[in-house]
């Protein structure tokens, strides 16, 4: 890596653009991982034999394996926010 | 006083310049990016090639045997294209819960 980074003679306007930068970089990065997780169950759940190319029902599958796994997290973090709604009542 | 390795690498240098400073910005930028476009591609081949030996290579011989090699081949293509249709996907709903989520709710 650049020394740049462990020798920072950056003006503080430069290293206010730089934590955004890095922000963003972090944002797609932590998309990008999820994404190459996301491929792996998906491939696991839809794919059946190798052929030279998907059927359309391995091709829809995949798209609603990505659809599904959103629902799901939503669905989970509602239950969640609930449960801790109902506990927030009984506590206070 | 001027260094001979130039002001900037000089650590009793005066404050760099505008333009030094946008220079070395830049240089750290690229080097992020380029550092997290190679740890995806990186993510990208160990997963394909995880994925590919266990569907391609169920019961390893003593060497590949070239319906192996074909099969590695199409599985090569097709998780490329599952990662596509993914990213596709995925993009396409994230975008769609961020404008729901400026939309007034009930």
């Amino acid at each position: 890596m650049s020394d740049a980074l462990t020798n920072p003679k950056l003006d503080a306007t430069s290293q206010k653009e730089l934590e955004q930068f890095l922000e963003t970089e972090q944002a797609q990065a932590r998309v990008q991982s999820q994404i190459h997780t996301l491929t792996g169950l998906c491939w696991d759940k839809c794919v059946g034999s190798i052929s030279s190319s998907f059927s359309s029902k391995e091709q829809t599958c995949l798209e609603n394996c990505v659809g599904r796994f959103f629902d799901a997290s939503d669905y989970l973090i509602r239950r969640v926010e609930q449960q801790r709604a109902a506990a927030g009542v009984l506590t206070e | 006083m001027t260094s001979l390795f130039g002001a900037s690498r000089s650590p009793t240098s005066s404050p760099s310049s505008p333009a030094e400073v946008a220079a070395r910005l830049e240089s750290i930028k690229t080097s992020i990016r380029s550092e997290l476009a190679f740890q995806n591609a990186q993510e990208l081949m160990t997963k394909m090639h995880d994925k590919c030996y266990s569907k391609c290579v169920p019961k390893p011989g003593s060497s590949l045997t070239s319906s192996e090699e074909k099969c590695l081949t199409q599985c090569m293509d097709r998780y490329l294209e599952a990662f596509n249709i993914i990213t596709r996907t995925y993009v396409t709903r994230l975008k769609k819960e961020k404008l729901d989520s400026q939309a007034p709710s009930l």
